[in-house]
């Protein structure tokens, strides 16, 4: 009886929380600094990065080189602000590429390693470790090279894109109702920071997780099946995203729920 | 200002990616991403013009929209039943987007309140809008983003019809305020 009292005094704070409406960066902060507490300060997603780290600097492929010869936007083995500035166009590859993509294109063209020799959670390590280089800095998306701005502009019409059995798109919710709540997770748009804090640690599923997954966690719950991983959808919409968010400090790695 | 307008329409054209390289683009997303992806061309007016349809163009768009409702005997089934569709999240979902009965505290506040629907009343009108309503939302407000449950085959007529009941009935508990109710 009395535990039942304590659990409905816990959902009474939790409510009357929800009702001061706070603002949904506001919350996120709010959630994050509440589980930091109770976790004694150490934020999950920092296992992830010293794990990339490891992967960083001493993974070696046929061509006999580390990650250290890849250059992310600011030249070879410069990681400082490179992922504040992604997706953008790379001359090498001829192509607009967000981190995921990067790191793989870094892996495989770079190192010669093959498709089989590194899996997507290696990935989400070294991003998280590349991001965290980008931490507090302000998003610097550029549209400058002409494939920058097509890739944009593809960005756009997808988070427009009404389809699905939902008839949903991106802005149908979160350019429509920003600040609202989807049962009760606070929707944003990409102003707000609903990109900002990715790669982040998701407590619900104790795993890491890229901006790609994000969009793909969108696509699932309006029952559309997610693109596949590196593909153009991710990148355009990434871009898209950031674009819209330029200025605003990354927070990563990130953590939610 | 003309001149001003013009540049604008040119920077427009120049930034529009055309149908074939999005068919592309959705293709490069694998094959069950791009066939969730197609739409009907009631999707893609939506998709078009996200800040509302023009107005010349709403009537020919609902009577479109219109013509894609069946209807079921019976337009008000079984409350009860409605009641497990309202929260079955792989059925209606509603507590996504709405408050319903008073005890759930866990509801989206994306659509109106659907608490005490069932005081606007029970006639054959308020039904019938009732059941319209959930299976093609686009006839009352284009291009909402409330779902198209019954077009787009996500709700039989008949669990539509279980949800009108639960919707309006004195009975339901979403109706605590109803005169008759519980």
């Amino acid at each position: 009886m009395k535990r039942r009292t304590l659990q409905l005094a816990t959902l009474g704070l939790l409510l009357g929380a929800l009702a001061l409406a706070l603002s949904p960066a506001e919350e996120a902060k709010r959630q994050r600094e509440l589980f930091l507490k109770q976790s004694g300060g150490a934020h999950p997603g920092e296992l992830f990065v010293a794990e990339g780290e490891e992967y960083y600097l001493s993974l070696e492929g046929p061509s006999g080189v580390t990650m250290e010869a890849c250059d992310f936007g600011k030249g070879p083995g410069v990681l400082e602000g490179a992922y504040a500035e992604l997706p953008r166009y790379f001359a090498d590859s001829d192509r607009v590429e967000d981190l995921d993509t990067r790191v793989v294109t870094c892996l495989t063209k770079v190192m010669g390693l093959s498709e089989d020799e590194f899996d997507r959670d290696m990935v989400v390590s070294i991003v998280s470790y590349i991001a965290s280089f980008s931490n507090e800095m302000p998003i610097n998306v550029k549209l400058e090279h002409p494939k920058e701005k097509e890739m944009f502009a593809i960005g756009e019409r997808l988070w427009y894109w009404r389809a699905g059995q939902m008839d949903m798109s991106c802005a149908a919710c979160h350019d429509r109702y920003p600040g609202r709540r989807v049962r009760l997770a606070p929707i944003r748009n990409p102003e707000q920071g609903l990109s900002d804090h990715w790669p982040a640690y998701t407590f619900s599923f104790d795993k890491m997780y890229t901006l790609e997954n994000r969009i793909n966690f969108c696509y699932d719950s309006i029952q559309i099946p997610h693109p596949e991983f590196y593909s153009t959808p991710h990148i355009a919409l990434s871009l898209y995203m950031r674009y819209r968010a330029n200025g605003s400090a990354l927070d990563v790695p990130g953590f939610t729920r | 200002m003309r001149r001003a307008l013009l540049l604008f329409a040119l920077f427009t054209v120049a930034l529009a990616v055309d149908d074939g390289t999005m068919e592309r683009v959705v293709r490069s997303g694998g094959p069950a991403f791009a066939a969730a992806m197609r739409q009907d061309p009631s999707e893609k007016l939506c998709s078009q013009f996200p800040q509302g349809i023009p107005a010349d163009r709403s009537g020919a768009f609902i009577a479109a929209e219109r013509a894609k409702v069946s209807y079921p005997e019976a337009l008000a089934g079984d409350w009860q039943r409605g009641r497990v569709v309202f929260t079955t999240p792989s059925k209606g979902n509603c507590y996504a987007c709405h408050a319903g009965e008073p005890e759930e505290a866990a509801f989206g506040d994306v659509g109106p309140p659907l608490t005490n629907f069932g005081l606007r009343g029970q006639s054959e009108g308020i039904v019938r809008y009732t059941y319209e309503k959930i299976f093609d939302s686009w006839i009352t407000v284009p291009c909402s983003t409330m779902p198209r449950y019954g077009v787009n085959a996500r709700l039989t007529p008949q669990e539509i019809a279980d949800l009108v009941a639960y919707l309006t009935s004195p009975e339901s508990p979403i109706n605590p305020a109803v005169k008759g109710g519980n």
